[in-house]
Order: C-alpha cells, then sequence, then structure tokens
C-alpha cells in the first residue's frame, strides 16, 4: 500500500483537528448535557446529602458537631483534629447563568445552591469521619471557603469552589453532658 | 489525615481535654504551594464542563494539606513540645493555578 506523501504532511495538523473536533463536537455537547442535567443532579446530591444526614443523626440521636469551643464536654478521654474538604467545580451552564448575573446584579442563586450543597456534604464528611474514628462529639468547628484554579472571565482552565471544614474530634466516656470549663 | 503522630496531641481548641499545659513554646507553622499538573487539569476541565466535584482537586488539595500539617508538626517537635493547640487553617490563591495551604498554631509542653 503506497501512502500519499501529502498525508505525511497532515500529521503535525493531528493536535489542531482534536483541538477542532473537540471545540466543535465535544464541547457543545458536554456543555448541553450540563446544562440539562444540572438542576437534577443538583436535586439528586441535595437528597443523597440529606439522607446521609438524617442517617447520622438517627444513630446518634443529635448533632455531633458543635462550634462550642469553651464548653469541652465532660470525661473527654482523647482529642485531635479532623478536617474534610471537597472541591466544587460549577459547569459551564452554570458559570453562564452566573455571568449574566453579574449585568442585571441581584442574587446569584444558581452558586448559591451548589455552594450550600457542598457546604452540607462537607460537613456531613466531617461527621462521618468523626464517626469512623470513634469521636462522639466535634467541637470547635470552622468553615473556610476559597477559590482555586483560574478564574478568569472566559472559561480556560478550570474553576473550583474549595470548601474546608475542620474540627476537634473529641472523644467522652459520658456523652452528650457538658461542664463549662 | 494524619492520626496521632508520634504523640503530638493536636487540636484547635485552647485547652487539650485531660491535659494541662505547662508551657507554651510559641507559634510554629507549616505551609505548601502546589500546582496542579497538566493530565489532572485536563481531566477536571472536562469535568468542569459538565459540573459537579472535582474529585482530583479534592485529592491534590487534601495530600498539600497533609505536607503543611506534617511541616508544622516537626517544626513543633524541634521546638520540644508535644501538642498544638488553637490550630488554624488558611488557604490563598497565590497565582492562577497553584494555591497556598498553610496551617499554624501554638506549641505547648502538655502533660
Amino acid at each position: 500500500m503506497e501512502v500519499s506523501p501529502y498525508l505525511l504532511l497532515l500529521i503535525p495538523l493531528i493536535p489542531l483537528i482534536l483541538w477542532v473536533a473537540f471545540w466543535t463536537i465535544a464541547y457543545p455537547v458536554m456543555f448541553l448535557y450540563g446544562a440539562i442535567t444540572s438542576s437534577s443532579s443538583k436535586r439528586r446530591w441535595r437528597k443523597d446529602v440529606l439522607r446521609r444526614e438524617r442517617g447520622t443523626m438517627e444513630k446518634v440521636g443529635r448533632d455531633t458537631l458543635s462550634m462550642d469551643k469553651i464548653r469541652i464536654p465532660l470525661g473527654a478521654t482523647e482529642s485531635e483534629v479532623i478536617w474534610a474538604s471537597i472541591v466544587i467545580g460549577p459547569s459551564h451552564w452554570q458559570q453562564l447563568i452566573g455571568s449574566l448575573y453579574n449585568i442585571i446584579g441581584g442574587s446569584v442563586d444558581v452558586y448559591r445552591d451548589i455552594i450550600a450543597i457542598g457546604r452540607s456534604e462537607v460537613l456531613q464528611r466531617l461527621r462521618e469521619i468523626a464517626e469512623e474514628k470513634g469521636f462522639d462529639n466535634v467541637v470547635a468547628v470552622r468553615l473556610d471557603t476559597s477559590m482555586i484554579g483560574t478564574f478568569r472571565s472566559q472559561g480556560k482552565g478550570s474553576k473550583g469552589i474549595e470548601i474546608f471544614a475542620y474540627g476537634t474530634g473529641v472523644k467522652t466516656e459520658v456523652p452528650s453532658s457538658f461542664i463549662v470549663q | 489525615m494524619p492520626s496521632l503522630v508520634d504523640g503530638m496531641h493536636v487540636v484547635n481548641t485552647e485547652t487539650i481535654p485531660g491535659f494541662v499545659i505547662k508551657d507554651q513554646l510559641g507559634v510554629v507553622s507549616g505551609s505548601t504551594v502546589r500546582a496542579k499538573n497538566v493530565v489532572r487539569d485536563i481531566s477536571q476541565m472536562l469535568k468542569n464542563i459538565v459540573g459537579g466535584e472535582l474529585h482530583q482537586y479534592t485529592n491534590l488539595l487534601n495530600e498539600s494539606r497533609n505536607e503543611a500539617f506534617s511541616r508544622m508538626l516537626e517544626d513543633a517537635k524541634a521546638r520540644g513540645a508535644n501538642g498544638v493547640v488553637n490550630l488554624r487553617f488558611a488557604t490563598s490563591a497565590v497565582s492562577p493555578g497553584a494555591a497556598e495551604l498553610f496551617c499554624y498554631g501554638t506549641a505547648v509542653l502538655v502533660e
């Protein structure tokens, strides 16, 4: 079989062809997929977090997390700092909606929703880690939100919102009774 | 997430339950600046179009945070401390593509 020498000229063009194919075919499909599924996947995620929260609540009978740092549970035997984090990327559809809000102003609900769900997800992860390590209380919980990645207006690179929670896990002999130190 | 490392007591409260703070040895800190790598970034860029959790970045930041944390512990150990109280974390994006993870606390001697 004889390969035409002109075909060899195409080899340097392969990255370009892939690039064009990505932006003309793959990107619109993914963008539309994100646009169509974003609200339903958000709903599914929220439901999942709520289910897990309820599961932990039923098991323990109360919320293990507390922001209290002055009151340490009575009879604490062991303590250690624990943390959990999540990086959420708003879909390009949500970013587009968000940037439209920049023009007219007002509350940007698309971002608010995913950040709110992400925050409850992270707190739930903290509860799960505490349960795994055998801590029955987590005191002095702190939440931290930061931006990760490139934040240019045009979608180059990825945008991520990191939500980070940490606290001190405490093991107690007599759970759910507090003293003021 | 590291567990109790070599008997170091690390908490983000003022006191360590069940222990008495004997001495205060100053502020210790540890930090790390991490850049994302190209392969991870491409896969996460694709994930970003659709939206959702960026697992690779979650893992990357966790690793980096562990590094900052262990650097802080080394600092505390070098001062002869066996505990760190009032631990705080801070994150800042120093350049597009790199994030600084920083943690600091008060090194103490507990009994």
